[in-house]
């Protein structure tokens, strides 16, 4: 139903939709007020409504979680295996019973932070599973309690966890215990990409909204206030097992998140109302296009006010933070709009997150499609002109202006629009974190996938506005360009002097001059092609088919590449900035921040009483170091190790606090710390006594680095000196530092991802990393260096290639350390990039680009088969061979790809697994070395320590008796919890019970994953004694690479295999088809009855045999063809002599009897018979024989002239004829004649054929003629005349395209089926009077003209006529 | 330790004590290099400038600025560092904001390094 309303016609639909959205807006702002003004009215009462909702949902969780370690408990406390193994084990410590509960507590899956313990009747622990906690000191209550228990257990300062016990009985009797856990706190030493605090309390205010502090353990509760709310929180059993505070909005945050809430769903509406006002907007321009006529300018309006309603809509979403509001905080969206990840200030914010780049690319796409509907009007036009070779007649001036001008349009879009695709690539690099280059695999990370799908997304909206202004630009420059090399030349001028405009231009561009140029020749080639391939009648059906695989995958890799080298320039200028960064931080070491750091850890001791206190009485020291190194930027900065000494008022110490121990020691200092107190004692007397003293000083353990240490009074109560000192690459096992131990710092990142080196006078000083190996530096760079600060160099060491900045510090300042005069080069180096890499990340680009592929594919089938196209009636043989090429292409590489992977990873587990094993046997063997005598390796290491045997092997090693850890060469990451004290159940059950002396186990390190490698060194009687183990932290992150190195080397190659398939077989297909080909369009050749052509035989294979067997059939034919004509000629002759005898012979009868008629009135006359007088009888029979004789010679004359029209060859004037124009011709003047009314469908556009026109005219005239001599007098009837472009049903099948189609059907008579051959025949006729010659003079003149003529009937109810005739540009 | 401050420092201070205080996140990101370093209660981040303006941006919406004040400023290596108190919300206890700033020349300090870390001690 249609209201018209005035010029919106709005549907009553529309009206319906609209109000309810502006009621559903206008409704919730009304609620919102109404809500908004009773919380004013009674804020406090909100606040302490919405604290206890948080509390109690905070306690609620708690409730869950215990529920669920309850469940799990239970489930394992019953189970009958474990209650028998259990009693067998505590009866008699049966080896086989507590093979199989360790065994069964291996094959435990538990979620993350999960653990489980059982324990026997003595409380210790038989089996386990997941991280280790201590046990808490009255667990033994357990045993005697009848039911579960909870406890909160803590784990220094590193680990809390919350546990349930439960005893495990058997029947009435306790038999042991379980205890299950899940850690609700975990800090790490050093936060970065793989190590993270984690706290319940953190993820709660996420939840809440509001701060959260949950106190574990701390069973007190604080005073509620105003300011902040608390709840204990209980175990299932009742115990107290901490509390949690939250602090409640006040009154100001109260009203903002309710308002926020409430903006959220307004939001919501007001994007319905507004996506509604741009689909009515839109709708209304669809309108306009369809309009009968068609002025672009009202669609030009139509459309210019739907984009600026468009683009509008898009700023105004990002005003009003849409969609980003309703994803905040809330996984998995969030990422989406987490400017961590993305964000850049280009375009007004349209940029500002991943996912609002790739909504303002979706706008961007739809404008794009919008314009290519609007210039498709230009399409239409260009499509019509094609054939038109007369020259331009007046207006060529202003023509030649407006294609200049469009030509300059054109060159601004091309131009403008690849700037605006460079940009975006660089910022989409250069504002992320998004590593685009990571070896990690074959598909990038999702948010990776989202950017790069935005880019690919913005290049085809480029591509799009491109095609439809050439389209515009095309439409006014053909008629101007009349030749094919006319318009190919002007076409090449225009992209040269657009290339050279884009060269020109290239020093406004990010992005180097080349490249640049290149992108907007691949733009512009681009559009070009798609612009000339779209001009021909392109339907829906063609349009939908070129979204196949075989063409969205070619597009989405030209794209891809089109866009890679943008990526890649973006990500090379990041990794020279990052060079720059790490050489400024490399030279000397020095941190600045961390004197600074100092200063202010010192300076913060002043002014606080507690602090002097507690030095003067020296109680509870440590955990006055502990707060003031716990937050403090020292701390923050990561990467040194800090301690802190406390003296009293004498100088004598009182402590040391050691930052990495986190223990305070009460012993004296040694030597050297004393000497450095004194040092920085006198230095701070004599500097007049600042609040504070900081001074660099060379390190202890490298005296290439500096350390820093500071120093500062508390009058009357003693002395507090820190020192930070950086932490060394060597530690104590001398092993090198994994990366993932560095901390997430601007140093540490650097530091994990490139090598650096320092020279002084061309000897190396200092390095870092493995890629420097030289001692020397080249003289060549050095020679450089002296004129030039800084070079960039490409070098090859041992066969692989580099990227090295090389710096020479501006300031030359003078070295604590070195010798002054030197030059000091500060140097860093990054593996470069070859082409397995390029290949591998254009790949995964590619893969990126497929996100938006596929769907368009997937379009394309649906809508296929929507339109019944599927599946299809006719494929072409091309086609076919490219989807068989395409499919075995794709599995072939899909299956290496697969194999692959599993092979490189399999080996690399291998070579892992070996590597461990080699190492551990080593290991022994260093043992066994120092053996005295026949003593096992076992009490070697009980002599000589295990550190002493990590620096001997040059390994990290960790030493386990029984499940417990007991040694470790890197004591701290033991301490710090980042290795567990205790052997994995996997180990302990490899190594105890089933009989292996070398195992390995995937761990885990936060989210780093490596793996560690167990060997068992046995006692006399062959039973495991200790067990050394070897994580391979450094070594995996080395494994890992060359893993993802070969990963990526085997997907560039996957991918070359690709092309290379796409491209052979395109080749292939090409080959095969084009001889096919040649013979369809020979064959067509020969059903129209041409035999010259003979086809050339190109190959020697069946293919050519072909071609042969068919040029022997076309001569074959041809000969039967002429022996046949010649019989039809002679029958014909012989027929058209038997029917012009006949034909004579009729008037010729009545002439004779006249003249003999004549005659014997004549002598009548001369005998007279007395009454009639007969000179008069002779004058009236004269007259009457005269008449009849002319009349009868009339008649011979007339069929004289038909017979002379039938056997002549007229002269034919052939021109470029609209069909629909003779058509009219013939039909007006038939209507003229005509009492029933001839009815004209004819096609909207020009049929252009090359015709006579009169003959042409004469043919219709004779088929309307017919059609309306064949309708019955004594019933109304109907002649319709139709022309088309498409061939009527009964003509459809196997008919190629290029053709005029016209039909005259008639409701007449029909024809009856004995004469349906006979129709063509000449001198066959229905009719008493004519030739008959008619219709065979029309076929004759339609067979001349290379058309065809035929008939359906169906007696009593009509014939039709169909005729076919070829269009004038068929064969363009 | 006492420290004198160029009239450029103070003015690149006084700018950022401003934006810490109306929480504007475009003023503070104007005056950082073209890249800084942030860490926000945890982590650190290399960021470029349009990056940290909208990180900035997103902390400010989470913690929105009560008061701001700067509390100490000195000069080491060529490198100004200052630290300062953000009250934000109803929270009593402050997060601590450090920063470093390096110079441009004579006339023109940036922001190298933003960190935000929480106070345990009062």
């Amino acid at each position: 139903m249609k209201l018209a309303s005035g010029a919106l016609h709005l549907r009553f639909g529309d009206l319906v939709v609209a109000g309810i959205l502006l009621v559903a807006l206008l409704g919730t702002w009304g609620i919102r007020q109404v809500h908004v003004g009773r919380v004013q009215a009674h804020w406090q009462i909100q606040q302490d409504e919405v604290a206890a909702d948080a509390l109690t949902w905070i306690s609620q969780q708690v409730d869950e979680q215990q529920q669920e370690l309850l469940a799990e408990a239970r489930l394992l406390v019953r189970d009958p295996d474990i209650i028998e193994m259990l009693r067998v084990y505590n009866r008699s410590q049966d080896r086989e019973a507590l093979a199989s509960l360790v065994q069964r507590f291996d094959g435990l899956e538990f979620k993350e932070r999960w653990s489980a313990e059982l324990f026997d009747d003595s409380l210790r622990r038989v089996a386990w599973h997941g991280p280790s906690m201590p046990v808490d000191a009255d667990a033994s209550q357990i045993l005697r309690a009848g039911s579960f228990r909870t406890a909160l257990v803590q784990d220094s300062d590193w680990r809390k966890a919350l546990a349930i016990w439960m005893p495990v009985q058997d029947g009435i009797r306790t038999i042991g215990a379980l205890r299950v856990m899940v850690l609700v706190e975990v800090r790490t030493p050093i936060q970065n990409q793989y190590l993270r605090n984690f706290t319940l309390a953190r993820q709660w205010r996420w939840d809440t909204g509001m701060p959260v502090q949950v106190h574990w353990g701390v069973p007190t509760v604080p005073e509620q206030t105003r300011e902040s709310q608390v709840r204990l929180l209980h175990g299932l059993d009742g115990e107290v097992l901490g509390h949690v505070e939250v602090v409640p909005p006040d009154e100001a945050l109260l009203i903002v998140q309710l308002q926020t809430r409430y903006n959220d769903v307004l939001s919501f509406w007001l994007v319905l109302l507004l996506g509604g006002g741009i689909a009515w907007v839109w709708s209304r321009y669809l309108r306009a296009a369809s309009a009968r006529p068609r002025p672009f300018k009202r669609r030009a309006t139509w459309f210019v006010v739907t984009a600026v309603m468009g683009w509008g809509v898009r700023y105004g979403l990002l005003y009003f933070d849409i969609p980003a509001r309703w994803q905040r905080d809330k996984a998995p969206l969030s990422p989406l709009f987490d400017p961590s990840h993305f964000a850049s200030t280009l375009g007004g914010g349209i940029l500002r997150s991943s996912g609002d780049f790739l909504l303002t690319a979706l706008f961007a796409l739809l404008f794009a499609l919008g314009w290519l509907h609007l210039m498709s009007f230009f399409r239409r036009r260009v499509a019509r002109l094609q054939g038109v070779q007369r020259p331009m007649v007046g207006a060529r001036t202003s023509r030649w202006v407006g294609a200049g001008i469009a030509s300059l349009g054109l060159a601004v879009l091309v131009i403008g629009g690849s700037w605006m695709v460079t940009v975006m690539a660089r910022r989409a690099v250069l504002d992320s974190t998004l590593d685009y280059f990571a070896r990690s695999g074959l598909l990038p990370e999702p948010l990776v996938i989202i950017v790069c799908c935005a880019l690919l997304l913005v290049t085809l909206s480029v591509i799009g506005l491109a095609v439809g202004w050439m389209w515009l630009l095309i439409e006014l420059a053909l008629p101007l360009l009349l030749t094919a090399q006319k318009r190919w030349g002007g076409a090449a001028v225009g992209s040269a002097v657009l290339l050279i405009g884009a060269w020109a231009v290239r020093g406004n561009v990010p992005l180097e001059g080349n490249l640049f140029v290149g992108v907007v020749a691949g733009i512009l080639g681009f559009s070009g092609w798609l612009a000339v391939r779209f001009i021909r009648n392109v339907d829906i059906n063609q349009g939908l088919g070129m979204l196949t695989l075989r063409s969205v995958l070619p597009t989405v890799f030209f794209v891809s590449l089109l866009l890679y080298p943008l990526f890649y320039s973006g990500v090379e200028a990041q990794r020279r900035l990052r060079m720059v960064d790490a050489a400024e931080t490399f030279d000397e070491g020095r941190d600045p921040r961390v004197i600074f750091a100092i200063e202010q850890l010192l300076q913060d001791l002043h002014g606080d009483a507690d602090v002097r206190r507690q030095l003067r009485t020296g109680e509870s020291l440590d955990s006055l170091a502990t707060e003031l190194l716990r937050g403090s930027l020292l701390t923050a900065l990561g990467g040194y190790d800090v301690s802190l000494t406390m003296f009293d008022s004498l100088g004598v110490p009182v402590g040391r606090y050691d930052a990495a121990e986190q223990q305070l020691s009460r012993t004296t200092l040694d030597q050297s710390d004393a000497l450095e107190f004194d040092i920085l004692r006198r230095m701070y007397v004599d500097g007049g006594q600042p609040s504070v003293l900081v001074e660099q000083v060379t390190g202890r353990r490298e005296p290439d680095r500096l350390q820093y240490e500071g120093v500062t009074h508390l009058a009357e109560s003693g002395w507090v000196m820190a020192r930070a000192e950086p932490q060394t690459l060597l530690q104590d096992g001398n092993t090198p530092f994994p990366r993932v131990l560095l901390p997430a710092t601007f140093y540490g990142e650097l530091a994990a991802s490139l090598s650096m080196a320092e020279f002084y006078d061309g000897v190396l000083v200092r390095s870092f990393g493995r890629d420097f190996g030289r001692y020397r530096l080249d003289d060549a760079v050095l020679q450089t260096l002296r004129a030039h600060a800084e070079v960039w160099q490409k070098e090859t060491v041992k066969e692989r290639q580099y990227l090295t900045y090389y710096k020479r510090p501006s300031t030359n300042t003078e070295s604590v350390i070195r010798a002054p005069g030197g030059i000091q080069v500060v140097a860093v180096r990054s593996p470069a990039v070859n082409v397995f890499d390029h290949l591998y990340y254009l790949l995964r680009l590619t893969v990126a680009g497929l996100c938006i592929g596929i769907p368009f594919n997937l379009f394309g089938l649906w809508s296929r088969y929507r339109l019944g196209q599927l599946p299809a009636t006719h494929i072409r043989f091309r086609d076919k061979v490219l989807n068989a090429f395409l499919g075995v292409g794709i599995i072939a590489v899909a299956a290496v790809g697969l194999l692959g992977v599993q092979v490189v990873t399999g080996e690399n587990e291998r070579a892992v697994q070996s590597w461990l094993r080699q190492h551990l046997q080593d290991v022994e063997e260093t043992l066994v070395l120092d053996a005295q005598g026949s003593e096992m390796p076992y009490r070697v290491l009980q002599r000589t320590g295990i550190d002493s045997v990590a620096a001997r092997v040059g390994l990290d090693l960790n030493l386990y008796a029984g499940a417990e850890l007991i040694a470790s060469s890197r004591p701290q990451l033991v301490r710090e919890r980042l290795i567990d004290p205790r052997l994995p159940i996997a180990a302990y059950q490899a190594l105890y019970f089933d009989g292996y002396q070398f195992t390995y186990v995937e761990e885990q390190l936060g989210s780093f994953a490596y793996t560690a490698g167990y060997y068992a060194l046995l006692d006399e009687e062959g039973a495991p004694r200790f067990v050394v183990s070897v994580p391979t932290l450094p070594e995996q992150e080395r494994i890992e690479e060359e893993r993802a190195r070969t990963l990526a080397y085997l997907f560039g190659a996957l991918l070359l295999l690709l092309l290379v398939v796409m491209g052979t077989a395109s080749l292939l297909a090409n080959a095969l088809t084009r001889p096919i080909a040649r013979l369809r369009v020979g064959l067509e050749e020969v059903a129209q009855g041409r035999f010259e052509q003979m086809l050339p035989v190109d190959t020697r294979d069946e293919i050519g045999e072909l071609v042969q067997t068919f040029n022997t059939m076309q001569g074959q034919l041809a000969e039967s063809r002429r022996q046949l004509a010649q019989q039809e000629r002679q029958l014909a002759w012989r027929e058209m002599a038997r029917q012009v005898a006949h034909e004579i012979k009729n008037p010729l009868t009545p002439m004779k009897l006249s003249v003999q008629h004549l005659r014997r009135a004549y002598d009548d006359t001369t005998t007279g018979d007395g009454g009639v007088p007969p000179a008069s009888r002779f004058t009236r029979l004269f007259d009457r024989v005269t008449n009849t004789l002319i009349e009868q010679i009339e008649t011979l004359v007339r069929i004289a002239n038909e017979f002379s029209t039938f056997a002549r060859m007229p002269k034919r004037v052939l021109e470029r004829l609209d069909l629909n124009t003779v058509v009219r011709e013939a039909v007006d003047l038939m209507q003229a004649e005509a009492e029933t009314e001839i009815l004209l469908q004819l096609h909207p556009e020009p049929l252009v054929v090359e015709a006579d026109h009169e003959e042409l005219r004469r043919v219709y005239i004779n088929l309307i003629k017919n059609a309306l001599q064949a309708l019955p007098e004594d019933q109304p009837g109907e002649v319709v005349v139709t022309t088309s472009p498409k061939p009527p049903l009964p003509i459809a099948a196997g008919t190629s395209g290029g053709f005029s189609y016209s039909t005259v059907q008639d409701t007449g008579t029909g024809i009856s089926p004995e004469l349906r051959d006979k129709i063509f025949q000449p001198n066959f006729s229905t009719k008493t009077s004519g030739t008959g010659l008619g219709l065979a003079i029309t076929k004759k003149s339609l067979l001349e003209l290379e058309g065809d003529i035929g008939f359906t009937t169906q007696e009593g109810q009509g014939t039709t006529f169909w005729l076919r005739l070829p269009l004038a540009d068929r064969h363009l | 330790m006492p420290c004198s401050l160029s009239w450029a420092q103070e003015a690149t201070l006084d700018h950022i004590t401003h934006a810490f205080e109306e929480g504007d996140a475009k003023a503070l990101a104007e005056e950082a290099g073209s890249r800084v370093e942030v860490a926000l209660l945890g982590g650190s981040t290399l960021y470029s400038r349009a990056q940290a303006q909208y990180v900035l941006q997103e902390f400010f919406r989470q913690y929105p600025p009560v008061s701001f004040s700067l509390e100490r400023v000195s000069t080491t290596e060529g490198s100004t560092f200052a630290n300062g108190d953000y009250y934000f919300g109803r929270e009593e206890r402050p997060l601590q904001v450090f920063l470093r700033l390096h110079p441009l020349g004579e006339r023109q300090w940036e922001i190298r390094e933003i960190r935000i870390e929480e106070r345990f001690r009062e």
